[in-house]
């Protein structure tokens, strides 16, 4: 009997969760295919995408609110097949779903009343939970009383009470501004360490993704089409797809070379590092935007790709400017560098020459 | 856009005169056709209570002394209060169900509520008049299942008229059930399981708590139309059934007491009153007449 | 949604029959071929049609319903709309008041406005007339409209409004150009109601007509305590009908209503 109220996970090792082959079909709709993660005890793993991208759809597998079409899902190498009250995960709604008619200790009560938990203890772990979010003053307030950061912080509360094996959450900063998203995602991902938990959170914000996660595996059209680090995911995107959603990218379309040492796109011939890419399939070079170097022309650049551009419109963002730069034919491009740390300052309408190492372009595959 | 909206707000201000704006004399036609057609005709029956055949609260003695007029109320509360019975037993699951089904289902069973709403009590009663028949519809079902060997008497009695009434009145509890359950999150349920709560635990501690405001308001329109109910009871019971409509009609148009029937036409009305000021804080009357329109 | 819930399903066909049932049922019936109101009926014919056609006493009563019904419905969509506005736009002390006192005509029970506006009508010696049945009906009818109003201008963006003013209209102008254009599915609807309102009205009915002038269900009330022949039948299935072209249509426009604006 896997009885969710003697819940003896033991604390010095989260669950890992394996999802395997997982695929939900809505008639000839594929909201999921062949999803595949491996979610490591205590990561913190972000699914991103676009809407549509089928993210939630698996978190909601995971957590047994949808019924896969094929596929499994395994938690701490078991799979699960219960229904959603016996699961054991704990998760934050969108719209937090906290009940309307229960104070918010109540609220965070609610799950440990279902396990039957004694009434002394149950009091001391709400104290507790709603401490650890700073809503220790807040117990007997009813949720339309809060404002949307307490709201979700008691929606937190509410996951985290129980003691969870896995934490879901699906897009629960949504709501709330810039200013507030941001301090409650250095908050969660606070929590989330010091608890030691596994957390699967869902998010179509790339910044967010960024901030929070240990891994974030990047969601398209019901795949998944690439799992990584931030960094990887931003250095080394193995997609059009990924390189265009996460940050700013300079994307050259076209196809390489039989060597494999140039792409051609257009009329341009760049010079790319070494790939694996065949020669057969659509590609694309990468290049991110602070990679760009502006020069005088007539600069000798050896051991980079170089084009002549003229300066349309300089941006100026802080701490940073943005060029925006526009090749004869017709090729916008487009290089971000520190106030201060560029080598030249051109002006608007004049024209310059812009390269970048070839070891800083990365080829990618060009779905289409 | 908000900005736009609080400007406009304050230039409307200045042209207040104390707390009215202009827009209020709009309700002055309605208002003053109502106040001659309607609120001054009920007055006339306050009048008449107390005036005919004498000045004072004679009839009103008289009413609560009589057996007879006491009986006629008792019943007519009883009566109401069966109907909110079966109409709550009905209608609440039948609320559910539409609202957990896909959007064609939801649609039809939602129409399948509208058209009797809409449809003439006075058809409607005269049809359950013809079902309700020794020889009718529902006898001859009943007989051919074999629940029972002889035909039941479902007329001209209480059974009939609750059947009827339940029918009729049905719409006034679906529909605030309807309209409140569709306000209610799904993932609130979803929600509830995942913390642990069983489905039927989950219905009763969350669902079922949330739906409450509809089923007070359904049971409250019912049970307050049905205690002015004339119609039906008049062709679906017997004199042993008499309500207090039927009362009233009667010392109007048959003992030709104006007072008397007045009196019971007050006593009617402030007891709807009364049942409606007391119970119906919770109440919103619009919800109810403005859900006809299908989801919001 | 789930799986598991085949009884309620059971429950929910069972309770549409019973919906349905009284008023499906007429219909056959009324195509019956014998004397008396038997279910299956033992023939099919249109003689109880042909009866109700050619009688005079339900023709005047049928003509008398629709020009009552369509006066109170002009009469109370007149009314309602200019109300729904005042209660949507007006600020003013109790009202929440203001507004039962406008919709309590659905509230209160019929009989004794029945006989309220029977005990004043006779002493104004309007009894009986088209115009007393007309005046009845559109107090009956004003809560509907106002509510079908009321839900629509809630729905309207006031901004267009203040662009339309913005844009040189007068209010007069911005209400006839603007506002009534957007609100008009809720307007229509409501008019429709008013005149089901009309049509199926039978207590006040009862009280202020005569025997000169009776609406459709009078006279049906009046043969159902008297005669059994399917005539009455015949006359129910053409309410019925007729209520259930007008609901669509209401519903209709409000379903578009809802999707305009």
């Amino acid at each position: 009997m896997s009885n969710s109220m003697t819940n003896n996970r033991s604390s010095i090792s989260p669950a890992p969760v394996k999802i395997q082959e997982l695929a939900k079909h809505y008639g000839a709709i594929k909201a999921n295919d062949n999803v595949n993660l491996d979610i490591e005890g205590g990561e913190f793993m972000t699914l991103l995408g676009p809407s549509g991208s089928g993210k939630t759809t698996t978190l909601k597998m995971v957590a047994g609110f949808v019924e896969p079409t094929s596929g499994s899902v395994m938690i701490d190498n078991k799979v699960v097949t219960e229904p959603p009250h016996k699961r054991d995960i704990g998760m934050v709604f969108q719209n937090y779903a906290l009940f309307p008619h229960m104070t918010a200790a109540q609220n965070v009560a609610f799950p440990l009343r279902m396990r039957s938990v004694p009434t002394q203890e149950r009091d001391e772990r709400v104290k507790n939970a709603l401490a650890m979010v700073d809503l220790a003053d807040r117990m007997d307030q009813l949720p339309r009383q809060l404002s949307g950061g307490q709201q979700q912080r008691v929606a937190l509360a509410r996951a985290l009470v129980f003691e969870p094996r896995v934490v879901l959450m699906d897009e629960p900063l949504g709501a709330l501004d810039k200013k507030l998203r941001e301090n409650l995602q250095l908050q969660i991902r606070a929590i989330q360490q010091d608890l030691d938990i596994t957390m699967i959170y869902v998010t179509h914000d790339q910044e967010e993704a960024l901030v929070m996660s240990d891994r974030i595996a990047v969601f398209n059209n019901g795949k998944i089409v690439q799992v990584g680090t931030g960094e990887a995911l931003y250095e080394r995107p193995e997609t059009r797809f990924v390189a265009d959603f996460i940050g700013e990218s300079n994307i050259f379309g076209g196809r390489l070379d039989a060597d494999g040492s140039h792409l051609k796109s257009g009329d341009l011939s760049l010079a790319v590092p070494a790939t694996m890419i065949a020669s057969s399939t659509p590609a694309a070079l990468v290049v991110r935007p602070e990679r760009m170097r502006l020069n005088r022309l007539g600069t000798d650049l050896q051991g980079s790709n170089s084009l002549e551009a003229k300066v349309k419109d300089i941006i100026y963002l802080g701490s940073e400017r943005k060029y925006e730069l526009e090749h004869a034919n017709g090729t916008v491009l487009i290089a971000r560098h520190q106030v201060g740390r560029s080598n030249i300052t051109p002006e608007i309408g004049e024209n310059i020459l812009v390269s970048w190492k070839i070891e800083h372009g990365v080829v990618v595959t060009d779905e289409g | 856009m908000a900005s736009i909206t609080d400007s406009a707000d304050e230039q409307n201000r200045p042209s207040l005169q104390g707390k009215f704006n202009r827009w209020t004399w709009l309700l002055l036609p309605a208002l003053l056709f109502l106040a001659i057609f309607f609120i001054y005709p009920l007055f006339e029956i306050l009048q008449r209570s107390v005036t005919e055949p004498t000045l004072g609260i004679s009839n009103f003695v008289e009413f609560f002394q009589s057996p007879v007029f006491s009986a006629v109320l008792f019943n007519t509360l009883k009566m109401s209060f069966y109907v909110m019975f079966f109409c709550l037993l009905i209608g609440y699951p039948y609320a559910y169900l539409m609202n957990h089904s896909s959007r064609r289902v939801a649609g039809l069973l939602l129409i399948a509520v509208l058209i009797p709403f809409w449809s003439s009590i006075l058809v409607r009663t005269y049809a359950w008049t013809v079902l309700l028949q020794r020889t009718g519809v529902v006898n001859s079902m009943l007989i051919g299942i074999g629940i029972i060997e002889k035909p039941l008497k479902l007329l001209r009695n209480f059974p009939g008229i609750v059947i009827g009434m339940t029918h009729i009145l049905l719409p006034f509890m679906v529909l605030p059930i309807y309209s409140v359950m569709q306000r209610i999150d799904k993932d609130f349920v979803t929600a509830a399981e995942s913390l642990g709560a069983r489905p039927f635990r989950a219905f009763r501690e969350i669902y079922l708590p949330l739906s409450l405001p509809g089923v007070y308001a359904g049971s409250l329109l019912v049970f307050v139309v049905a205690l002015g109910y004339y119609i039906t009871p008049a062709l679906l019971g017997s004199p042993r059934e008499t309500m207090m409509g039927a009362m009233v009609v009667q010392q109007v148009q048959q003992v030709l007491d104006w007072g008397m029937g007045s009196a019971l036409g007050v006593v009617l009305l402030i007891t709807t009153l009364v049942i409606l000021g007391v119970v119906g804080r919770i109440v919103n009357i619009n919800e109810v007449l403005g859900g006809s329109g299908g989801p919001e | 949604m789930n799986r598991k819930n085949w009884p309620l399903r059971i429950f929910g066909v069972f309770a549409v029959i019973f919906l349905l049932l009284p008023t499906v049922i007429i219909i056959p019936m009324s195509f019956s071929s014998g004397r008396t109101l038997k279910f299956p009926p033992p023939g099919y014919s249109i003689r109880w049609y042909e009866n109700l056609f050619t009688s005079p006493l339900w023709t005047d009563a049928a003509w008398s319903s629709i020009q009552i019904g369509i006066l109170a419905a002009i009469l109370a969509t007149v009314l309602g709309t200019i109300a729904a506005l005042g209660l949507t736009r007006g600020e003013f002390p109790a009202k929440g008041l203001i507004q039962a006192i406008v919709l309590s005509p659905i509230i209160i029970p019929l009989v004794i406005i029945a006989i309220g506006m029977f005990s004043v009508f006779v002493r104004w010696r309007i009894a009986g007339s088209l115009m007393a049945l007309v005046v009845a009906h559109t107090v009956l009818a004003i809560p509907f409209v106002v509510v079908n109003v009321m839900a629509s201008l809630r729905t309207l963006d006031r901004n267009l409004e203040l662009a339309a003013a913005n844009l040189g209209a007068n209010p007069v102008r911005a209400f006839r150009f603007v506002t009534l254009p957007l609100i008009a599915p809720g307007v229509m609807a409501g008019a429709l109601f008013a005149f089901i309102t009309s049509w199926d009205e039978i207590v006040v009915a009862i009280f202020l007509t005569s025997p000169t002038l009776r609406t459709l269900p009078v006279v049906m009330w009046g043969q159902i305590r008297t005669e059994v022949d399917p005539t009455i039948a015949a006359a129910a299935t053409i309410l019925t009908v007729i209520t259930t072209i007008v609901f669509t249509v209401t519903t209709i426009l409000q379903t578009r209503g809802n999707t305009t604006t």
